[in-house]
C-alpha cells in the first residue's frame, strides 16, 4: 500500500490543498516535504492520523485547544453558517486499486465560535464521520466496515511506528510505553489471532467436557474442581501481569533516582553511585552463577551417590571378573547357546555324531552342565567391567570434583560478600552525607530497592503458583477423562476433548516460539542498526530487549544507560527500533516521519542520512523536514533515494495563516 | 491487500510433528479469526464445524 494523495479542505492552515505522492522508482523511495517551523509540516502528519483514526497525535502547543477548522475559512463565514472540514487520504494497492479514506466534521458559527454538529447516528466522539471507498478498476464501492478494513491495513495500535514525529520518538522507551512495545510485537506477529484461537478452542473444549453423559459423582466433583482451578489460574495470570507492571514502574523510578544521584554536583557522588551500580550488577551475576553451581553440585552428588554406597560391591565384582578373565574363563571357551545347538542338531561341527546314547553326546552334555555360572554371563560381564572401570574412575575422582565445585561456590560467595561490603560502605556514606538532596534520594532509592525485591519474590511465588495450578489442571483433565472412559457412550466425546486439547497444546507451543523469535529478531535488528548509526562506537557495547520488553542500552562500563542517552542518541535508538519493527511486521505501509533529524548534531545527522535509506529500502518514505535539518550535505547524501521534493509555502494573514504545498 | 496472515505462523503449522487434523483445525481457525478480525459474534458454530471436520481428518490419520 502506498500513499497516493492527501486532500485537505479547511483543515487547520490548509484551505484547499491536494498533495500527490509519486510511486517509488527503482531505488528511489523518499519524498521530501520541506517547510519552516509553524508552516504546517506536523499538521500534515496530524491530518493523516486524524483522517484514519480520528486522533491528532502530534498536536503542537500553538494549536492545542484550537478547533481543527481553518481559522482563515471560519473567520470569513457568517453567523449560523456551516463549514465542513475534510481530510481525504488516498492509498493505492496493486497499482490499479485505490482506497479512499475520508473524514469530515462540520462546524456551525455560533456567537462567533465554532460549534461541532454531531449526528448521533453516524459520528465518532469528536463529531466526525469516517468513510472508506474502494475503487477497483472503474468501480467505486463503499466499504461496509471501514474501521475493520483499516485495522487490517494499518492497525491503530502500531500506527506510531509508521506515522511518527521525531519529537515523540523518545517516548518509545519510557517504561509507560513498554506495554505498547509488547502489544506491537503481538500485533505484528499476529499472536493476538493465535490467542483468540486458543481462548475460543479452550471454551469449546470445556463446553464439550460438560456434555458428557451419565456423569458419576466423582466425574462431577472433578469437573467442578477443574473449573474452579481454571478460574484461579486466570486470576493468578492477571495478578502476575499487574505485578510485572509494578516492577517495570519500580525499575523506571529507581533508574530516575540513580540518574538524579549522578547529577548531584559532587563528583564523588557520581563516581560512588556508578561504582555501586556496577557492584550490584556483579552481585546479581555471581548470585546467579552460584545458584547454577549449587544445582550442578547437587546433580553431581545425586548421580554419584549410588556408586559410592555400592563401592564395596562394585570393587568385589570388578575383582571377580578380573580373576575369571585371568583364569582364562572369560571370554568363555564355549558359549552356552553353541553347546545347546550341537545337542539339538545331534552333530558336532566336525561331523561327529552326537545322537542320544553316544559317549560324545554325554561329554558335550557334561561340558554344558559343568560350566560355571559366571561363564554364562560371558560377554555381558566383559562389557559390564568396562563400565565398572568408568564408575571406579569417577568415584576415585569424587573428592577432586567435589572440591572443585566447592571452590567455585566459595569463590562466588567471596565476591558477593566483598561487593556487598563495599555497597554497604557506599550506602552508609550516602546516608551520612550532609547533603539533603542526596539523603532524600538515597532513602527513596533504598525504598524502591526493597519494593523491587518484594516484587521479585512475589513474581517468583506467583510463577510457582501458576505452574502448580497448570499441573493440577492437567491432572484433573486426565482424571476426568478416565471417569468418562467408564461409559462407552462418551467415546466420541472423549476423542473430541483429547483432539482439541492436543490442538491447544500445539497452538500454545507455536505462540511461544513465534513470540521468542520475533523478540529476538527485533533485538538483533535494533542492535545492528543502532551500532551502524551511532557515532560513539566504543561508548556502548550492547542493546537488549528483555523478556518483558524493556529496551536497554549497555554502556561500556557495564551500566544500563537508556536514561542518560542524549536526545540524538535516543532518536537513533528509536529510529533503529522503528526500522526493525517495520521490517519484521510485514505490513507494507508508507512511513511518514516528521522532523527526524531536528535534534541531532551535523555529524550523526549525516550518518543517519547515509544509513536510513538502507534500513527502509522498498518502503515509501515521506520525510517532513525544516530547511535547517535538510542541509545541502543531507540533500546530497539522500539524493540517490529522493523521488520528489515538495515545499510548504505559508502565507501570513490577519484572519489566519494559510499553507499550500508545491512540488519543486 | 498489504496485510496477510503472518507467513511465519503458517510455516510453523507445516511442521511435520503436527498431525494432519490439528494442522487443518488451526489453519482454518486462524483464517477465520483473520477474516473476522477477531470480532465474530457467531464463532461457536464455525468452531464446532471445523472441529468436526478436522476430527475426521485426524481419525483418518490415526487409522
Amino acid at each position: 500500500v502506498r500513499l497516493d494523495y492527501i486532500k485537505l479542505n479547511n483543515y487547520r492552515q490548509y484551505r484547499d490543498s491536494l498533495i500527490e505522492f509519486p510511486p517509488n522508482k527503482k531505488e528511489k523511495n523518499f519524498i521530501i516535504v520541506v517547510g519552516t517551523t509553524g508552516s504546517g509540516k506536523t499538521n500534515l502528519l496530524n491530518a493523516i492520523t486524524w483522517c484514519l483514526y480520528g486522533i491528532e497525535y502530534n498536536i503542537r502547543d500553538k494549536d492545542r485547544g484550537l478547533p481543527l477548522v481553518s481559522l482563515n475559512a471560519f473567520n470569513k463565514i457568517k453567523e449560523n453558517d456551516i463549514i465542513s472540514v475534510t481530510v481525504e487520504v488516498g492509498m493505492r494497492y496493486d497499482d490499479d486499486n485505490l482506497l479512499v479514506f475520508k473524514r469530515v466534521v462540520e462546524y456551525k458559527k455560533k456567537k462567533g465560535i465554532p460549534e461541532v454538529i454531531i449526528n448521533f447516528n453516524q459520528s465518532a466522539k469528536d463529531g466526525s464521520i469516517f468513510t472508506l471507498f474502494e475503487q477497483k478498476g472503474g468501480d467505486i464501492i463503499p466499504a461496509p466496515d471501514p474501521d475493520f478494513l483499516l485495522n487490517r491495513i494499518i492497525p491503530q495500535s502500531i500506527e506510531e511506528y509508521f506515522f511518527f514525529d521525531g519529537e515523540r520518538l523518545n517516548r518509545y522507551f519510557q517504561i509507560e510505553s513498554i506495554s505498547n512495545v509488547k502489544k506491537a510485537v503481538y500485533k505484528i506477529s499476529q499472536i493476538t489471532l493465535l490467542e483468540n484461537v486458543i481462548d475460543r478452542l479452550s471454551k469449546r473444549t470445556e463446553s464439550t467436557r460438560r456434555k458428557a453423559r451419565n456423569k458419576t459423582a466423582d466425574a462431577q466433583a472433578i469437573l467442578s474442581e477443574l473449573e474452579s482451578r481454571k478460574n484461579t489460574l486466570s486470576e493468578l495470570e492477571d495478578n502476575r501481569e499487574s505485578i510485572l507492571e509494578d516492577r517495570n514502574e519500580g525499575k523506571r523510578r529507581l533508574s530516575d533516582i540513580q540518574n538524579q544521584l549522578k547529577d548531584v554536583p559532587n563528583i564523588n557522588v557520581k563516581d560512588l553511585q556508578n561504582e555501586r551500580e556496577m557492584l550490584e550488577r556483579d552481585i546479581a551475576k555471581y548470585a546467579t552463577k552460584k545458584a547454577k553451581q549449587v544445582i550442578g553440585k547437587t546433580d553431581f552428588l545425586v548421580k554419584i551417590a549410588p556408586s559410592i554406597y555400592l563401592w564395596d560391591a562394585i570393587k568385589m565384582l570388578n575383582t571377580q571378573i578380573l580373576e575369571t578373565e585371568e583364569a582364562g574363563k572369560l571370554p568363555p571357551e564355549y558359549e552356552k547357546a553353541f553347546l545347546e545347538r550341537l545337542l539339538k542338531e545331534n552333530e558336532c561341527i566336525c561331523g561327529t555324531s552326537l545322537t542320544k546314547g553316544t559317549k560324545n553326546r554325554e561329554q558335550v552334555s557334561l561340558l554344558l552342565k559343568k560350566r560355571p555360572v559366571i561363564e554364562d554371563l560371558g560377554f555381558e560381564l566383559i562389557r559390564l567391567n568396562a563400565r565398572l572401570d568408568n564408575i571406579a574412575a569417577s568415584v576415585i575422582n569424587f573428592n577432586n570434583r567435589r572440591e572443585q565445585l566447592n571452590t567455585s561456590i566459595k569463590d562466588c560467595d567471596e565476591i558477593i560478600e566483598k561487593n556487598q561490603a563495599r555497597v554497604n560502605e557506599i550506602t552508609a556514606l550516602f546516608e551520612n552525607i550532609q547533603i539533603d538532596i542526596v539523603v532524600g534520594l538515597e532513602k527513596q532509592r533504598q525504598d524502591w530497592l526493597k519494593r523491587l525485591e518484594t516484587l521479585n519474590i512475589n513474581i517468583g511465588r506467583i510463577n510457582a503458583d501458576i505452574s502448580e495450578q497448570e499441573n493440577r489442571i492437567k491432572d484433573c483433565e486426565k482424571k476426568y477423562n478416565e471417569e468418562l472412559e467408564k461409559d462407552a457412550r462418551n467415546k466420541e466425546l472423549l476423542e473430541t476433548i483429547k483432539f482439541c486439547s492436543s490442538t491447544i497444546d500445539v497452538a500454545k507451543k507455536i505462540k511461544e516460539e513465534i513470540m521468542m523469535e520475533t523478540k529476538n529478531e527485533l533485538e538483533t535488528r535494533t542492535k545492528d542498526q543502532f551500532f551502524s548509526l551511532i557515532w560513539k562506537k566504543d561508548e556502548y557495547v550492547d542493546v537488549t530487549i528483555s523478556d518483558d520488553y524493556v529496551v536497554s542500552v549497555i554502556h561500556s562500563s557495564g551500566l544500563e544507560s537508556i536514561g542518560t542517552l542524549s536526545a540524538g542518541e535516543g532518536i537513533i535508538l528509536a529510529l533503529s527500533f522503528m526500522a526493525a519493527i517495520n521490517t519484521i511486521s510485514g505490513f507494507d505501509v508508507p512511513i511518514v516521519i516528521d522532523t527526524p533529524l531536528g535534534r541531532i548534531a551535523e555529524t550523526p545527522r549525516e550518518n543517519i542520512a547515509k544509513q536510513l535509506p538502507g534500513f527502509l529500502a522498498g518502503k515509501q518514505v515521506v520525510m517532513l523536514v525544516t530547511d535547517t535539518e535538510y542541509t545541502p550535505n543531507i540533500q546530497n547524501l539522500l539524493s540517490d533515494c529522493v523521488i520528489e521534493t515538495k515545499r510548504i509555502i505559508f502565507q501570513e494573514d490577519p484572519q489566519g495563516g494559510v499553507s499550500e504545498v508545491h512540488t519543486t | 491487500m498489504s496485510s496477510r496472515i503472518n507467513p511465519k505462523l503458517l510455516k510453523k503449522l507445516e511442521n511435520k510433528e503436527i498431525g494432519e487434523g490439528q494442522r487443518h483445525l488451526l489453519k482454518e481457525l486462524l483464517l477465520f479469526e483473520y477474516r473476522t478480525g477477531g470480532n465474530a459474534s457467531q464463532y461457536t458454530n464455525v468452531y464446532d464445524n471445523e472441529i468436526m471436520k478436522s476430527m475426521r481428518k485426524h481419525m483418518g490419520d490415526s487409522k
